[in-house]
């Protein structure tokens, strides 16, 4: 089905058009947005294609500024013309190329397209100038779906607006925050669309599937990504000789790597999740999460964080010594012992074959330590990667500000059965690094658990 | 994008698997292969194979795919020398010791065997299909991930082992060689048998001590049927004592070789290849994350075009009638403020007179015909502090004519909406108009 579509994107200034865009081309880079009135004062391209070749081309338009001066520019409708002649007549007056030079490109895209997008900043009273911009798109002979904005604001006016709009026979109108879309809003506007436009029905339909397909691939590779990276830190581990142990400075300086290497891990797996979502690593906004900076150190083996951990898998102190003693800082959240290492292994060998045993009892015998992640560490991480990709799904690419990962939390109590499928990775090591049709087969039952676990958020 | 592709072929599958594996630690650098991958089409397979292509040829991953191959041919020759030391060790098992032959036990110890090796080989395959690869695939690919094994078969293999699990090929690969093997074994085996008893008198028959003679006569006689089908020589002596006897059991004997040994390996090896070859295109799986990742990377480097461009600032607009105006007169005017919205009332006792205004056409010019008809000293315009100024309350600003006008946002305006207002009257070349943030402040003597 290969069929291209051309929609332009207008509305009063400032009423989010360009966010609007970067949030159903997911291209957080396209345009330039401010909260300054006239940011956009061009006319600018950018496409949204299908999987099926259906080719969406919007065009993003200067903000209509002065709707009443325009109306009253564009004069009164001649009973030999119609509505779209006059605006034709309009354009070629001295007028749109000077007072009125950004609101004639928006009139000229409109008469170029399939249909419009009138995005409406909800929360602005419905005033007189507004009423005129209603009429003049309404008039342009294109069918024109009202896209409301900023709907779930405390000051939506979302009710007048409506009824403006179904007094100027704009009946279909659609709600959507481009900030922080609602689930399924962008497919319920391309159904909406594909009411209007009749014709061309059967693509905008099959864009609406496009996005949603989009969607649940995301979801389900971040959820993949998500499911490598503990299973990574949960292989992570290190012996550790009779000599460095008995060293102190020795033992706290292999600490410390290790646990730089777990932070490192994990650290991979955001900046995955980023790119994923195609949010720019670089954002300033999305820096200030406390996970690329410092603070995630101190968020991941914070003592405080791993208690409250331990006590939600129920095990309360004995989770560890790290934990136990909260003053023992050095080691919260490592699990540092042959003994404890042991268990898990013997607990895996089950299903894992007997080969890691022996290797754990001959590390025994010989004074070794295995150094590796306790099960808090890695429902903290489990719980921050989930709901940072949760929290990325559901952020639109026009949002600013910092993620709020708290709002998508997700309780730990529902990842104690993706806890039960990481313990197999602790008896290989080498997963941390290498894949292995056993690896393959650890993955997809954590998969299967982590599939289960659903965005707090959504109902 | 652009139509589905019927899937990649199974070298680039395993170009591109290979390249994953690649950069699963470190992504390669990549400039030159995702713009090379962008324009070689809109299909998000066909990018992402070929940015793995460039990316291959630029680490030198396609010259270890093409050793690994000319390995695994080596291998193949090695094979087939072994194919001839088997087929020596079955000739000898057939022609026993002696120049005494019993022809029912050799062709029982060739039959058995073979035909245990196919029924093994096909419950395997069948009920192996779901599981990932057989025992000797995982071992194979194992072995190839060891320390010692040499660094091309590192680099390639485990995404060879890999792209054929996945495409449930393995057991069809290893069989067929497997088949092929063994149908090269029987067949030299026939040769071997049929050379040996071309050029030696042996005495071909049967013994038995607890069945009766016509029992080994009749087995005989029913494996003959199926190579005497195929229009092989493989009639059965009536009697043993016949003089012709050695000379036809020795052609049934070659011939159920061929027919039950070289046959049913050929038939499916040529099976296991028809597979192969039907299988050769294979997708990928675009829900890893490694892919998706690409795909929102390519997604971000389509091209934005600006069609309309901005070709003339806005016109500035003409200077206010500034000065004059009837001294200490203050007049406030309600400009396009939401109903529910009230002005100060200290404001509405202090001014001359005031008036609030939607914003309509008529409503604003009768308004500015009564400001122009007395004009103020100052000139009040309160302004709803959350909405965006625009054109429409510039045009008002410069054609009001009064002494002095200032801005009044209501209600209180949060810093961001107070610098807005104050930026964009700058940027407008207003500059001079004062935004106020209080009432208050504006009744002041310095107000």
């Amino acid at each position: 089905m290969a069929e291209r579509l051309a929609l332009a994107v207008v509305g009063h200034t400032n009423a989010g058009k360009t966010s609007l865009l970067r949030t159903l081309t997911r291209r957080r880079d396209f345009g330039e947005v401010s909260s300054q009135p006239g940011t956009t004062r061009h006319v600018e391209a950018v496409e949204l294609a299908s999987d099926e070749g259906v080719r969406l081309r919007f065009l993003d338009t200067p903000g209509l500024e002065d709707p009443i001066g325009l109306l009253h520019a564009l004069g009164p409708l001649r009973a030999d013309m119609t509505p779209p002649q006059r605006i034709r007549a309009f354009l070629a007056t001295r007028a749109a190329d000077e007072a009125f030079e950004q609101e004639a490109k928006v009139l000229r895209a409109l008469l170029e397209v399939d249909a419009a997008l009138f995005v409406i900043d909800a929360r602005e009273p419905v005033l007189a100038k507004f009423r005129c911009e209603v009429e003049i798109l309404a008039s342009c002979g294109r069918p024109v779906l009202p896209v409301l904005n900023f709907v779930r604001d405390a000051g939506s006016r979302e009710a007048e607006w409506g009824a403006l709009l179904a007094d100027f026979a704009l009946h279909a109108q659609v709600r959507f925050d481009a900030v922080a879309p609602f689930d399924g809003a962008e497919a319920q506007l391309y159904d909406s669309l594909a009411l209007l436009l009749p014709a061309r029905q059967a693509p905008l339909r099959a864009v609406a599937a496009f996005v949603e397909r989009e969607r649940a691939a995301r979801d389900e590779a971040g959820r993949r990504l998500v499911a490598d990276a503990l299973l990574a830190l949960a292989a992570l581990r290190r012996t550790l000789e009779r000599e460095e142990l008995a060293d102190a400075a020795r033992k706290a300086a292999a600490l410390e790597a290790f646990r730089a290497e777990a932070l490192e891990r994990a650290r991979r797996a955001v900046r995955e999740l980023l790119d994923l979502h195609a949010f720019a690593r670089s954002d300033a906004e999305l820096a200030m999460l406390p996970w690329l900076d410092g603070r995630w150190a101190a968020d991941l083996f914070h003592p405080e964080t791993l208690r409250d951990a331990g006590a939600r898998l129920g095990k309360g102190a004995a989770i560890g010594a790290g934990v136990g003693l909260a003053v023992d800082a050095a080691t919260a959240g490592l699990s540092l012992g042959a003994a404890a290492a042991l268990g898990a292994t013997i607990g895996g060998a089950i299903s894992q074959g007997f080969g890691p045993l022996g290797r754990r009892v001959a590390d025994a015998l010989q004074g070794r330590e295995s150094l590796s992640l306790e099960d808090s560490v890695l429902l903290v991480a489990a719980q921050r990667l989930l709901g940072l990709h949760f929290a990325l799904q559901a952020r639109g690419h026009a949002a600013e500000g910092r993620v709020e990962l708290e709002r998508n939390a997700v309780a730990m109590e529902r990842l104690q059965s993706v806890l039960g499928a990481l313990q197999p990775a602790r008896a290989h090591p080498e997963w941390a690094a290498e894949d292995s049709p056993r690896r393959e087969a650890a993955r997809r039952e954590l998969l299967a658990r982590l599939r289960q676990v659903d965005n707090p958020r959504s109902p | 994008m652009s139509s589905r592709t019927d899937g990649i072929a199974l070298p680039d599958l395993l170009l591109t698997e290979a390249v994953k594996d690649l950069e699963a630690d470190t992504p390669l650098r990549d400039d030159a292969a995702l713009a090379q991958a962008l324009a070689a089409g809109d299909e998000r397979q066909t990018r992402i194979v070929q940015r793995a292509r460039r990316l291959a040829a630029d680490t030198g991953l396609d010259r270890d795919l093409a050793r690994l191959r000319d390995r695994l041919l080596l291998l193949g020759l090695a094979l087939a020398a072994l194919g001839i030391v088997l087929a020596l060790l079955v000739a000898m098992a057939l022609l026993g010791q002696g120049r005494h032959i019993n022809a029912v036990a050799a062709i029982a110890l060739l039959i058995a065997p073979n035909l245990a090796g196919i029924v093994a080989w096909a419950l395997l395959t069948v009920l192996g299909a779901r599981s990932q690869g057989g025992a000797f695939g995982r071992a194979v690919a194992a072995l190839a991930r060891h320390r010692r094994a040499p660094a091309h078969v590192r680099r390639v293999w485990p995404s060879a082992a890999r792209v054929l699990d996945a495409q449930h090929l393995t057991a069809w690969a290893l069989g067929g060689l497997n088949h092929l093997l063994w149908a090269l074994v029987y067949a030299a085996a026939a040769l071997i048998v049929g050379v040996v008893l071309a050029l030696n008198q042996y005495r071909l028959g049967w013994e038995t001590t607890i069945l009766a003679p016509q029992t080994l006569h009749d087995a005989a006689q029913a494996i003959a049927w199926l190579p005497e089908h195929l229009g092989l020589p493989a009639q059965v002596p009536e009697q043993l004592d016949d003089p012709d006897a050695s000379r036809l059991l020795g052609r049934w004997l070659i011939a159920s070789t061929l027919a039950y040994g070289s046959l049913p390996r050929t038939l499916l090896a040529l099976l296991c290849g028809a597979v192969l070859m039907r299988a050769h295109r294979g997708t990928l799986d675009l829900d890893e994350p490694y892919y998706r990742r690409l795909i929102a990377r390519f997604e971000a480097l389509a091209p934005t075009r600006v069609l309309d461009a901005e070709h003339a600032a806005p016109a500035p607009a003409h200077a206010a009638a500034a000065g004059g105006g009837e001294p200490g007169t203050l007049v406030l005017i309600g400009f396009e403020l939401p109903q529910e919205l009230a002005l100060p009332s200290a404001l509405l006792d202090r001014a001359a007179w005031s008036e609030r205004v939607d914003g309509g056409l008529e409503e604003r010019e009768a308004l500015l015909r009564r400001i122009a008809d007395h004009p103020p000293a100052r000139l009040l315009l309160a302004c709803h502090a959350p909405s965006t100024p625009d054109r429409g309350t510039l045009r008002f600003i410069e054609a009001a004519r009064a002494g002095s006008i200032a801005l009044l946002l209501l209600p209180a305006p949060d810093a961001a909406q107070l610098a807005r207002w104050r930026d964009w009257l700058a940027a407008c070349g207003r500059g001079d108009i004062t935004v106020h943030a209080d009432a208050g402040v504006v009744l002041s003597p310095h107000g």
